[in-house]
């Protein structure tokens, strides 16, 4: 079972995620402050964080960098609603594994988490 | 300060709920306001959002079948020309996701954040990263270079030259990011790729225009005064400064990934002061029309070959040539073909001196003959570098060497060898019966046929016939613009160590060169050419490949990969059935399912154009047709013809919209006998009508009604008791024909409105047309067929419907809908044929 953190200002997206995550025997972690997930990212194991860029007090990026800081093999996946290849490739840059662009979509944010769990156990 | 719409799990919410509820209020009223007052200019407006639809499907459907051609037959054809078809695609489902927001803002406002999500994906998967331009721009041949920043020839030599102590020329390396401040510092790249954009796969026409225009920019471009000054630096420190240099292009990818071969320029004996110009022709060589060429039928983006320029004393040479550790036909040997002198004329496909011969098992020189320029000793010393070569890259390779005059060799140059994938033991070798007609020597292998074609201007690749065996004086590397043309080549003169030779074994097109008789064949004449025995045979005797089939195309590259992953998020569809309940904005996956989402969804809003209450004071025209029907047509574009403008009835003949005639075509045939006593209009409707009198024949109140155009019906059919709605489509684009049609209604108890449904049902499914039934409603259609069976299927639709108002109440038991359906299947095919 794998443990993944959501962090989302937007309530119904991250209660969305848990949902579907936990039927895929995750366990799921959902928080909306900045602070309260990088607090839960130093103190608990974490295989995945998923985090959406636009939050309230920083910038999706900056949270990343602090959970890749507190957790290097801590895998991303960055979450948004507004993309633009700009964020997404500063994310790449600082470790994002995987970009997930709402509407969420049950069967892709599925298959993206797999993915990504493989590529760890395999590397 | 209007409030901000917040984010949801599906994205960013278009509207905030007061902006949502703002929005309906606003529509609504509109509509009422425009129907009230201006009915036809509504009518006129969603038409107009409905045909831009229509335009704009039919646009996005070509657009990505012209991407899925490109991946399915792979296409030689610039990243660029991918991403710019990408960017039309996106403007295109912009539009008919407005256009269809135009119909309600509010209900599929959500269609915005689909195709916003997989646009971003599509560009995702195809961009790259710009060139990076910080320092190093110039390293040492004496340290050990990367790939990524001094090219492929540059890493090679310098590890030869630092790991395996090899004789390399001393030398720098201008890196890839050199290149990439200069096109940084004159804003170079977004000009380029516009450029580039232009080569698709019919890029014949203007690739020596694009080549041209970028070269030009390229020498016209200013010299970063840093990077010039670092290089200047770094010639004084190399001792380069009182001696002729040469520069070499060395390109990311350049003798490793691909040969590139040939494909880029040298400039030879530069003066040290002129290193700038000459490092701006090397550059530019990037885009040669054959450069061009050669890195789109690789599968390379401009982004991914960047260029780095070697700068190298120039070193006089006695003797140059070039050195195949391998020979195709004798594995066993190895060989080398030189000249006097420098070694361009032997690159360049123009002659050969000399060869000499190893046996590579025996460790034992061949007899090189008199006129070889070198000393056995000296030939020893190249084929066991040769050997050693082969041994660090554990591949045969095709090595560039020269010698000068204190007979010391220079190696500047060493990339894999191309053997034939086909292994000669399973060839036909000998000839006993044909006709030899040339004869040369092996330059690329492979047995073809097909007809002769003297060359006359490669840059004119379009005049080459589909299966030319192409004739030629020599093998210059422009001849690789016509590759792609041509079955084999057969070159007067040249050699088998030219740069075309890699390229053209590359692309396993068989070549033979030194074949004196070729210039006597005869253009059109068909001919066999055995590349391995160096034989041209008279007529066709070995199975002709194709040459635009892809056969010969690299099938995995860097582009296709990215093409693959891009459709991946346009291609895919998932919206197969209309009528299914997972037929949603929310069950879109991909930009064609959006692309289908708006079609269906534009057509159902067009089907409940008007509602209930018809074209009253639309200003439609009353029909005269000769059926006892009551019907207005309101012409929203060229559905009447031009002098019906300004009467206020119109006849049949005046009518110029196609599905409108076919419709009457079976509504006045004579499978279908109408009572001319009983005028059909709404009976129910102006029974109930609380006027004291009404015309019925004038107001369109009660009446049927049309909304036309050339190729358009939207019809609301009322007969008597009978509702049937009509939307059709007829245009000479199959995929966008339609028809949709709707029942509802009837006289009798619902027991006989049951049967009445059942009847039509079976004769329109035996028409092909899809339909569904709930109680006494009916719904049909008929979809993306040819014009002329969607026109077929609109006439029988319109016998149906007479003779189903006809029937009205005969119809007392379910017995009687069987043999009735019959009847009336045989009289429609009476009518209107099956055809087959």
């Amino acid at each position: 079972m794998s443990q993944i953190m959501v962090l989302d200002d937007v309530e119904d997206a991250g209660a969305m995620i848990k949902r579907i995550l936990e039927r895929k025997g995750h366990s799921v972690a959902v928080f909306t402050e900045e602070h309260q997930a990088l607090e839960y990212a130093k103190q608990q194991r974490v295989d995945i964080a998923i985090l959406d860029i636009k939050l309230k007090k920083m910038s999706g990026v900056e949270v990343l960098k602090q959970i890749k800081k507190a957790g290097p093999d801590i895998e991303v996946l960055m979450l948004t609603g507004y993309p633009t290849l700009e964020t997404a490739r500063e994310a790449t840059d600082f470790g994002a594994r995987e970009y997930l662009v709402k509407p969420i979509d049950k069967n892709e944010l599925e298959q993206k988490v797999h993915s990504i769990l493989e590529n760890r156990s395999s590397a | 300060m209007p409030a901000k719409p917040r984010e949801s799990a599906a994205g960013q919410l278009p509207l905030t709920r007061g902006q949502q509820i703002r929005s309906h209020i606003k529509h609504t009223l509109e509509n009422w306001f425009f129907q009230t007052a201006f009915p036809g200019l509504l009518i006129r407006k969603k038409y107009a959002a409905f045909q831009r639809l229509r335009q704009g499907d039919r646009s996005a459907l070509e657009l990505i079948s012209r991407l899925e051609e490109i991946k399915q037959k792979r296409l030689v054809c610039d990243c660029e020309h991918i991403k710019h078809l990408c960017g039309l695609l996106d403007l295109e489902i912009q539009d008919l996701v407005d256009s269809l927001i135009a119909f309600n803002p509010v209900k599929y406002a959500l269609l915005r954040n689909y195709h916003r999500k997989y646009a971003f994906y599509v560009n995702l998967a195809l961009t790259e990263d710009p060139p990076a331009t910080a320092p190093p721009h110039v390293l040492s041949l004496t340290s050990e270079l990367s790939e990524e920043l001094a090219g492929g020839k540059a890493a090679t030599l310098s590890m030869l030259g630092t790991e395996h102590s090899l004789p390399i020329p001393p030398g720098i390396a201008i890196t890839t990011r050199a290149f990439g401040l200069l096109l940084e510092k004159n804003r170079l790249l977004p000009a380029i790729q516009q450029e580039l954009a232009r080569l698709g796969p019919d890029h014949h026409e203007v690739i020596p225009e694009v080549s041209r225009s970028i070269r030009d920019w390229i020498m016209q471009a200013e010299m970063p005064k840093t990077l010039e000054t670092e290089v200047s630096e770094a010639l004084k420190q190399h001792g380069m400064t009182d001696t002729a240099l040469a520069l070499r292009s060395s390109a990311v990818g350049e003798d490793l990934q691909a040969s590139f071969a040939g494909q880029f320029e040298s400039r030879l004996n530069v003066p040290p002061e002129n290193w700038v110009d000459a490092y701006k022709e090397v550059l530019a060589s990037k885009y040669s029309p054959h450069a061009l060429y050669y890195r789109m039928s690789q599968g390379f983006t401009d982004l991914m070959t960047p260029m780095a320029v070697l700068i190298m004393p120039t070193i006089e040479a006695e003797v140059s040539g070039i050195l195949y550790t391998r020979d195709q036909n004798r594995p066993e040997q190895a060989a080398l073909y030189m000249v006097s002198g420098s070694g361009e004329k032997l690159a360049d496909g123009e002659t050969c001196q000399a060869t000499a011969e190893f046996d590579t098992r025996h460790d034992r020189l061949y007899d090189p003959g008199q006129s070889c320029p070198l000393p056995r000793q000296t030939l020893a010393e190249l084929f066991r570098f040769g050997q050693t070569l082969e041994y660090i890259f554990g591949a045969p390779q095709d090595v560039e060497w020269l010698v000068d005059k204190h007979h010391r060799i220079h190696i500047v140059q060493s990339r894999p060898l191309r053997m034939s994938a086909e292994p000669p033991e399973s060839k036909e070798t000998d000839y006993p019966e044909a006709e030899v007609l040339a004869r040369g020597q092996w330059v690329s292998s492979g047995q073809v046929s097909g007809r002769v074609h003297h060359l006359k201007d490669p840059s004119l690749p379009a005049q080459i016939p589909a299966d030319a065996v192409l004739v030629t004086g020599e093998l210059p590397p422009e001849l690789t613009l016509v590759l792609s043309r041509v079955r084999a080549v057969i070159a007067e003169k040249g050699s088998p160590a030219c740069h075309f030779a890699s390229v053209a074994r590359e692309a396993g097109i068989p070549v033979i060169c030194n074949a004196p008789d070729a210039g006597k064949l005869e253009d059109g004449q068909s001919v066999s050419l055995d590349g391995d025995q160096g034989v041209v045979l008279s007529g066709r005797r070995f199975a002709s490949k194709p040459t635009e089939d892809g056969a010969h195309k690299p099938k995995d590259t860097p582009v296709l990969r990215m093409l693959s992953k891009a459709l991946g998020y346009i291609s895919p569809l998932n919206l197969q059935d209309p009528g299914g309940a997972d037929f949603s904005i929310q069950a879109c996956k991909s930009l064609h399912d959006i692309v289908r989402y708006v079609h269906e969804a534009g057509v159902r809003e067009m089907f409940s154009l008007v509602g209930r209450r018809g074209l009253d004071s639309y200003g439609a025209k009353r029909l005269i047709s000769g059926i006892p029907l009551v019907m207005h047509v309101l012409d929203v574009h060229k559905g009447l013809t031009t002098d019906a403008g300004s009467m206020k009835t119109v006849h049949l003949e005046q009518i110029k919209s196609r599905p409108m005639q076919q419709l009457f075509a079976g509504l006045g045939s004579s499978a279908v006998q109408w009572d001319q006593d009983i005028l059909h209009y709404d009976w129910d409707a102006y029974a109930k009508s609380s006027a004291d009198f009404v015309n019925v024949e004038k107001s369109t109140l009660f009446s049927s009604y049309a909304i036309v155009d050339k190729e358009y019906l939207h019809a609301l059919l009322r007969f008597g008791y009978h509702f049937a709605v009509l939307d059709a489509l007829v245009s000479p684009q199959t995929g966008q024909n339609y028809i949709h049609f709707s029942f509802k209604g009837g006289g009798g108890n619902p027991e006989q409105r049951f049967f009445r449904i059942e009847l039509i049902r079976s004769v329109l499914v035996h028409f092909r047309f899809s339909v569904s039934t709930t109680a006494d409603m009916l719904e049909a259609s008929f979809d993306r067929r040819s014009p002329a069976d969607t026109g077929t299927n609109l006439g029988r639709l319109g016998i149906v419907l007479g003779k189903t108002v006809l029937l009205d109440m005969r119809l007392q038991d379910q017995k009687q809908v069987e043999p009735l359906a019959e009847s009336i299947i045989q009289e429609v095919r009476d009518v209107f044929p099956v055809q087959g």
